[in-house]
């Protein structure tokens, strides 16, 4: 059956604008709904605990996004919250009182830091011996996440850690604006690189055919074991801004984290393949689960519904992404 | 002939070394834990170790990682090769084939720390050591009608939706709250983690405001992100706090002044008497169906009572 050009058109553009902006919208449909049936969602209070509460998790995505880009997948960066968690309040703890607050927070935010870049070369370094793709990604990052979850239960022996430091650097990296700023400002840094600079179209390329990629003489290795580094990194600070705000840490902190934030990236857009995607999609995708999770409590809807709606959020995300390549398929084809 | 030779030597060792097995008294018993890594169970396991090595016994703990089949492979490695069994359920729920197994394999057990007293008659368990889980809901409904004895308005940040401790403190708060005016305003889970309890705080703060009278935490770990939630908000000691648990978070908030009270529980006693009581079993004494582990609310005035983790 075949459709008058008029409609054809119509769709077609309606299918482009959905194509593109369909995060967008939906994070705008999802702020309208709930600023009508609750008056209180819209207030400024509100929006700040909505970005400042997306701010950790997005930190964490954003380095989810350089490594899906290259089409891997990155499942350690939970279990390196973890570790960096109870490293940097520990840190903190024994080093952090009084004057001496500012400093330990400084050597506590290096140390993290420099273990988590570790933990993701590790990775990066791994799965280019086994010149893992995808599905290698998974099987090696999903054994380091063990390793790591053991490491942070040994140092602590399983104990939550309260914090008794001083305030100073650490307790202010999540007060008022900070963590947003924080965000943000990274984001726009690494949107910059991958958007912009050699380095990152040389990930989109990988991501998008790697074989080609390495043929054109592109350092694949390098750059793999280099983007994984960066996710680590991306986790540490993720925990820095957590155990900030909760002034204690567990070796259990980033359980779920790896999930929460390759969910934030995929609804952004970011293909789970590699290749497409990138930070500004990423911040859509943390900002519709953020705006969604504190819509829903705000509107006082059961939690088991709201598992419910964010699962919805998440298959529709990859359904878009899929039906998005099966156009782009045939568009190229023709 | 060189592969006979290798094979009846081969079966001559696993012949033997079974045969010498056999003849050893088993003094090794195996605790499968669903919740291993939990802080809670950092205190519980040491506990529990020392104390077996005091009665002269060997205790192996496996890591049950929250899931029943893999708990359920565990009691089938004791029975295979254990004196007794320690079985820390992640749940009531999914347990029937684990104690069903135990029971038909006629090993001495016991399970600890979170099994409803209906749940031991149903499922012929003979012998649970650990609290009657609804009471940490009747001691927190205590302290919370001392708060508020003209009726007020409660949240409260939950664990696991569905658990079985979840829904055994929720019956008791149904209970004794019944024909006051306390009425809970909102109830959400925050999977025992400090940083979904901060943002389930920060929206409970955006939806209710100055209607918030008490707040209750279903655990100490939770406890850490509410504080953090009121402290930013500027309420922090403004709302008083109810909670369950006794790790060092909720001992220094109640000394604070930011928690009310707290139904304690301690892992320590827990683990060595779950220990002792199995071993009372294998030496065939007779045991309680229910060995009950107290549980009594702690507030500023009785907290150096009781023992913090």
């Amino acid at each position: 059956m075949s459709l008058k050009p008029g409609i054809h058109n119509f769709r077609t553009k309606i299918i482009k604008i959905l194509r593109s902006q369909g995060v967008l919208i939906g994070l705008v449909l999802i702020i309208i709904v709930a600023s009508i049936l609750e008056r209180s969602f819209l207030t400024a209070s509100n929006l700040l605990n909505i970005l400042r509460q997306a701010s950790a998790l997005g930190i964490l995505c954003l380095g989810v996004t350089f490594v899906m880009m290259t089409g891997g997948m990155d499942l350690s960066v939970g279990s390196t919250v973890s570790l960096c968690a109870v490293v940097a309040v520990s840190m903190m703890n024994k080093y952090g009182q009084g004057t001496a607050s500012n400093s330990a927070a400084l050597l506590a935010i290096l140390t993290v830091l420099a273990i988590a870049f570790f933990i993701g070369v590790t990775n990066g370094f791994l799965i280019v011996l086994f010149n893992g793709r995808l599905g290698e990604t998974f099987i090696i990052t999903y054994g380091m996440q063990i390793v790591v979850a053991a490491l942070a239960l040994l140092f602590t022996g399983g104990q939550f850690i309260a914090g008794t430091f001083g305030t100073g650097l650490y307790q202010w990296m999540s007060s008022g604006f900070v963590p947003i700023i924080l965000f943000l400002s990274l984001a726009m840094i690494m949107h910059i690189v991958l958007a912009y600079t050699p380095f990152g179209r040389q990930i989109s390329f990988i991501g998008a055919n790697m074989d080609c990629a390495r043929m054109s003489g592109i350092k694949v290795s390098g750059i793999r074991i280099l983007v994984y580094g960066i996710c680590g990194m991306c986790a540490a600070l993720t925990s820095i801004i957590v155990t900030s705000r909760v002034y204690s840490a567990s070796p259990l902190q980033g359980n779920g984290y790896e999930l929460d934030a390759i969910a934030a990236v995929m609804v952004g857009g970011t293909s789970q393949t590699g290749g497409t995607g990138g930070i500004i999609n990423t911040i859509l995708g943390v900002l519709v689960l953020g705006v969604l999770g504190n819509a829903l409590n705000v509107i006082g809807v059961d939690a088991n519904a709201q598992l419910l709606f964010r699962g919805a959020i998440i298959l529709v995300a990859v359904g878009l992404d899929m039906w998005n390549k099966s156009i782009s398929l045939k568009e190229s084809a023709k | 002939m060189k592969k006979v030779v290798v094979l009846v030597l081969a079966l001559t060792t696993i012949v033997g070394t079974s045969f010498a097995q056999g003849t050893k008294p088993l003094k090794k018993i195996i605790l499968s834990n669903a919740y291993y890594t939990a802080p809670y169970c950092a205190a519980f396991n040491p506990a529990a170790i020392a104390k077996a090595k005091e009665l002269g016994y060997d205790l192996q703990i496996l890591d049950g990682e929250g899931n029943q089949q893999k708990q359920l492979e565990q009691a089938r490695l004791a029975i295979a090769e254990a004196a007794g069994f320690i079985y820390f359920p992640a749940d009531v729920a999914g347990s029937v084939p684990i104690v069903e197994a135990l029971n038909k394999a006629k090993l001495p057990y016991v399970i600890v720390n979170n099994y409803t007293l209906d749940a031991l008659k149903t499922n012929n368990v003979p012998c649970y050591v650990g609290t009657n889980v609804k009471q940490h809901g009747h001691n927190m409904a205590t302290l919370i009608k001392q708060l508020l004895p003209n009726g007020g308005n409660l949240v409260a940040i939950e664990g696991t939706a569905g658990h079985a401790q979840t829904i055994a403190f929720n019956e008791a708060f149904d209970e004794d709250f019944k024909g006051t005016n306390i009425k809970f305003l909102d109830k959400q889970p925050a999977d025992f983690d400090a940083d979904k309890a901060l943002n389930k705080m920060n929206d409970f703060l955006t939806k209710y405001g100055n209607k918030i009278d008490v707040i209750v935490s279903h655990d100490g770990g939770m406890l850490a992100g509410v504080i953090s939630a009121l402290r930013a908000a500027g309420k922090l000691g403004k709302i008083p706090i109810v909670c369950a648990g006794s790790n060092k978070i909720i001992y220094d908030a109640i000394k604070a002044g930011y928690v009310y009270g707290t139904s304690t529980q301690d892992p320590g006693v827990e683990g060595a008497l779950a220990v002792s009581t199995l071993i009372d079993i294998i030496n065939g004494k007779k045991v309680p169906q229910w060995v009950e582990l107290p549980i009594k609310p702690a507030t500023k005035a009785t907290i150096d009572n009781y023992n913090w983790f």
